[in-house]
């Protein structure tokens, strides 16, 4: 495994839980979150996963997601950093992101952060608007975030499209939504152009969603909440695209925009099907099939998604997992599912790699059609504007 | 098995309504005749196709022949003749109780006489058979078997001074039944002697022995190697294998007047061997037929498309395997604009279509299209021709039609007296004529009303089960056909008429059925690409119009590591889903928009 991998580590305690939210993560109070036992597992879970691996590959990037996960101690942090990087090889370019909620955060615990290891920032931001935070259950007021944006910007000494010295964080994000419903167009921009006064040299713009099984879902179904309007999300995801644009941003993603340079990599790989360990409650990892001539692609694992369970096993049990083997055509039909979503699309290279391709391409007849309806482009494999509205209808003809 | 006299045999059926015991009375009987051990007891063993059991209504008619051992010390030969238990089998009803001397009336002890039972009662009665009433799931808190006795007495006027009170379910009271059957139930008439004649009551297909007959012979014998001939076809046979069931099969060599059993004979086809037809010898034949006989007609069509075009084949050969077993099911090949290559189907009723459905998808595992159930309506035209039609797209032009006649029938709904006002409601908002309104009980009314056919396609029997609580009981019989001001009505979808879409509806609710039709599809049909228009339309006036938006977006906006899997499963649901919708044009239509019609009022 020549490629680096990602390492994802999943801390699934919040304060409270926002009402579309659909990760694995818990409310507590924070005085009753098992900051040291927690971070204890994750150690046990590293060294037990450790020995699989001969050798570990080389990390190219490192999330800590949640949940919140500014809630953890710092020094938790930079333990834990301290260990992993101990033992496997980093990459020199290694990207290590923190996803911090605007209201866990001051100008000294971001010191801390990134004197633990952490050298990028994705800030939770989602609107600057007090209704809708209030109305989604969200912690922070929409001056929580500005506070934190300011913090953020300032840890980040990063201006224009100037390139990163070394000093500070070396990139951050802010994750925004759109679509609320009762959201008008002209709301959502404002919101837009207030954050963009910050810099961010990264956005995460996501259409607003009701999953299965969130709070929200359960409001619409009894009647206290309205769905929201696709229409109008439509529109706001073309205009989002236009306005970033307009700015210097690149969208790379369905829901990501970067000045050159600001991708993110941990994400990055993801899209590109690439490999990753995921440690933590609920995390998932995904890795090739080593043995030749194997029938199944790779295997997924997911941990135990309760943290006491998922705390219990790893104590006394040698498994903590669920495994799901994936043969090899559904997982071109997830290299595609995945790679399209990038504005570049799928990598001719990547494609090449993966599936042992020569010139013969199984799914080229699917592209001709979508071509032929202006929904992928003419050279190369990736969706078009158009294309990318309906990105559903044309991931799903590629599921064997 | 030693030979059983004559004056020692019993033919007798169930009559019940459904969920009133019927079958699990019968298998009681079979467990207590020894019929079947308890290990080989299934329940409901008369019941063979899951279907059926599902549903817990008889589809096919079967017998089996017990031996009881009665109280005096004698045996005695009980045929216990299992009958279909639905109003779209009132014929097969009707044969399968002129094979029998005596029925036992099964009737809840809390819930008491309904329409469907007292069709069947009148029926068995009309043809002289003993009634032996008993009042089942006595063991229940709310049984209040004096009250129902009254009600039995009053509304069927027999006697009930010595109905039997019984749990079919735990077996309580089941032996006096057997012994009820030996005293009370009169043997079969009828002679050795006289030239055979013999009662097909029921038939299926067995892929080894052809079609399978049952019968009940009435005069003379048959023999294995005697040549019989069916007396309506004219057709001659050889009699290969003669047998009863017990329930398993038995074989024997012959089969004597007043004896029921089944008889292979070579015959290709089950269509051969019409129900309440009359065998008899080739060589010495009797002088008559037995009455009553009825060539059976398909009473409903519906179109039946595969949704995978290259699925026709399978279909077809699925239908002829059904067609073997079920001589009242008929299909031709049709073409369809919208749905292409596929069959029209003719029904006894709404609920036979149902089932060949079901089993057609379940069976054969196929994903079908069925169009609107119709009726066959009569098209006089204005050069004095008439045309039969069984499918609305099949309708000549306006301009050459006289009139249009449609199929009325009698309908007889039982209910509790508060629920008649809603009842009547309902059958006068469907056109009906009401006949009679009989309280047969202070508490218990029997509406009687002449409907058109058509009506009870409509969400009838849903909308009658809602309005009385579930409490309402229907039977009906075809009657005529009448003239009616009767229309087309054409579904456009973005400007062309769909033909699996269109309806045949009365003038006066063409225009509020257009409306119901066309805001039932916009709710169906998903959006699509491009913005669909939904019209729905008499000859070339639009009534109703509605506009499926067009989608904007179909994405799924966050897609990371730990998503992959459930993602993909979500675009894989979204696949099937499509999967199960049938192009028309370049719309997408689901399965169940052919059917909207059945779910408006």
């Amino acid at each position: 495994m020549k490629y680096p991998c990602a390492l994802y580590i999943h801390f699934p305690y919040c304060l409270y839980k926002c009402h579309y939210c659909d990760f694995n993560s818990y409310a507590l109070k924070e005085r009753e979150i098992p900051f040291g036992s927690y971070q204890k597992a994750l150690l046990a879970e590293w060294r037990k996963r450790l020995p699989h691996f001969d050798p570990f590959p080389s990390i190219g990037s490192v999330f800590l997601g949640g949940g919140t996960p500014s809630l953890m101690p710092p020094n938790d942090v930079a333990d834990l950093l301290g260990e992993i990087r101990r033992s496997v090889f980093f990459t020199d370019d290694v990207e290590v992101t923190l996803e911090a909620n605007p209201k866990t955060i001051s100008a000294k615990k971001l010191e801390n952060f990134r004197q633990a290891g952490i050298n990028r920032l994705s800030v939770g931001v989602q609107s600057l608007n007090d209704a809708y935070l209030a109305a989604f259950g969200r912690i922070h007021s929409a001056d929580d975030a500005r506070e934190a944006l300011k913090l953020v910007r300032d840890a980040a000494p990063w201006r224009g499209a100037a390139p990163w010295r070394g000093a500070g964080f070396k990139s951050w994000n802010a994750d925004l939504m759109f679509g609320f419903p009762g959201q008008t167009l002209k709301q959502w921009e404002s919101d837009l152009n207030e954050i963009l006064d910050f810099g961010p040299p990264h956005l995460s713009c996501y259409s607003f969603t009701v999953e299965e099984g969130t709070i929200y879902r359960r409001q619409i179904q009894s009647g206290k909440a309205l769905p929201p309007d696709s229409d109008l999300q439509a529109e706001m995801f073309e205009m989002t695209g236009n306005l970033l644009e307009k700015r210097g941003y690149r969208r790379y993603e369905i829901s990501n925009f970067a000045h050159p340079g600001h991708e993110c990599r941990h994400n990055l790989n993801y899209w590109n099907y690439g490999e990753f360990v995921g440690l933590g409650a609920g995390a998932v990892s995904f890795l090739y099939e080593g043995t030749e001539g194997s029938k199944d692609f790779g295997y997924r694992t997911t941990n135990y998604k309760e943290p006491g369970r998922y705390m219990d096993a790893l104590k006394d049990s040698p498994i903590w997992f669920d495994r799901e083997e994936i043969p090899r055509e559904t997982a071109l039909a997830e290299f595609f599912m995945m790679g399209l979503r990038l504005t570049g699309g799928i990598s001719e290279e990547i494609y090449r790699r993966l599936f042992f391709l020569d010139a013969k391409r199984p799914n080229e007849p699917l592209f001709t059609v979508f071509r032929k309806m202006g929904w992928v482009g003419e050279e190369g494999i990736y969706l078009t504007p158009k294309g990318r509205l309906f990105a559903n209808q044309i991931m799903s003809a590629f599921l064997p | 098995m030693t030979e059983i006299p004559f004056e020692r045999r019993r033919n007798f059926c169930i009559i019940a309504h459904i969920d009133h015991g019927k079958s699990t009375l019968a298998d009681r009987i079979i467990e207590m005749t020894g019929g079947l051990s308890s290990r080989e007891m299934r329940e409901q063993v008369l019941d063979a196709m899951d279907l059926e059991r599902e549903r817990g209504i008889t589809i096919k008619a079967h017998s089996v022949r017990l031996v009881y051992k009665a109280k005096d010390g004698l045996e005695y030969e009980f045929n216990l003749i299992d009958t279909p238990g639905h109003v779209d089998f009132h014929y097969e009803v009707s044969r399968s109780l002129s094979a029998c001397e005596g029925a036992i009336l099964v009737v809840d002890a809390s819930q008491g006489v309904q329409a469907q039972t007292l069709a069947n009662v009148y029926m068995a009665l009309d043809h002289n058979l003993e009634i032996l009433p008993v009042l089942n799931k006595i063991d229940l808190p709310n049984a209040d078997p004096d009250r129902i006795k009254e009600q039995v007495e009053q509304i069927i006027g027999i006697d009930t001074s010595q109905a039997l009170c019984v749990s079919a379910k735990t077996g309580l009271g089941v032996d006096k039944i057997l012994e009820a059957i030996v005293h009370r139930l009169p043997a079969p008439r009828g002679s050795e002697d006289e030239p055979l004649q013999a009662l097909i009551f029921d038939s299926w297909f067995d892929t080894y022995q052809g079609a399978v007959i049952l019968v009940r012979v009435i005069n003379g014998r048959m023999n294995v190697g005697q040549k019989i001939s069916l007396m309506h076809t004219g057709k001659t046979y050889e009699i290969l294998k003669l047998g009863f069931f017990t329930p398993r099969p038995v074989i024997c060599e012959t089969l004597v007047a007043g004896e029921v059993g089944f008889v292979i004979a070579g015959i290709r086809e089950v269509r051969e061997t019409k129900i309440g037809d009359t065998v008899t010898d080739a060589a010495n034949p009797c002088k008559e037929a037995l009455s009553g006989f009825r060539e059976v007609k398909p009473m409903v069509f519906a179109g039946i498309y595969p949704i995978q075009p290259n699925e026709y084949e399978n279909l077809k050969l699925a239908l002829e395997k059904l067609r073997l077993n079920d001589s009242a099911f008929s299909f031709e090949p049709e073409t369809s604009v919208a749905l292409g290559f596929g069959f029209r189907c003719g029904f006894l009723g709404l609920l036979h279509m149902e089932i060949v459905q079901e089993r057609l998808e379940r069976e054969y595992n196929l994903e079908l299209i069925t169009t609107s159930p119709t009726v066959i309506y009569k098209v006089h035209l204005t050069n004095g021709e008439v045309l039969e039609i069984d499918n609305p797209s099949k309708m000549p032009p306006e301009g050459t039609i006289d009139h249009l006649e449609e199929p009325f029938i009698d309908v007889t709904i039982h209910v509790p007296s508060e629920y008649v006002g809603n009842v009547i409601q309902l059958c006068e908002e469907r056109r009906g004529i009401q006949k009679k309104i009989n309280y047969v009980t202070p508490d218990r009314v029997m509406v009687h009303y002449e409907l058109p056919f058509p009506e009870i396609m409509f969400d009838f029997y849903d909308k009658l089960k809602s309005l009385t609580r579930g409490y309402a009981s229907l039977d009906y019989e075809v009657l005529d056909f009448r003239a009616s001001r009767l229309v087309k009505l054409n579904i456009l979808v973005n400007g062309d008429p769909v033909d699996a879409l269109s309806v045949i509806v009365h003038r006066d609710h063409a225009q509020y059925r257009g409306r119901e039709l066309v805001s039932k599809l916009r709710e169906i049909i998903p959006r699509q690409q491009y913005e669909v228009a939904l019209q729905a339309a008499i000859g070339s006036k639009v009534v109703a119009r509605e506009n499926v938006k067009a989608l904007r977006k179909d994405v799924i906006a966050k897609c990371y590591g730990g998503d992959i899997t459930r993602k993909r499963k979500l675009l894989e649901k979204q696949k099937e889903g499509k999967k199960r919708m049938k192009q028309v044009g370049r719309v997408e239509i689901p399965q169940e928009a052919f059917l909207a019609v059945l779910k408006i009022d």
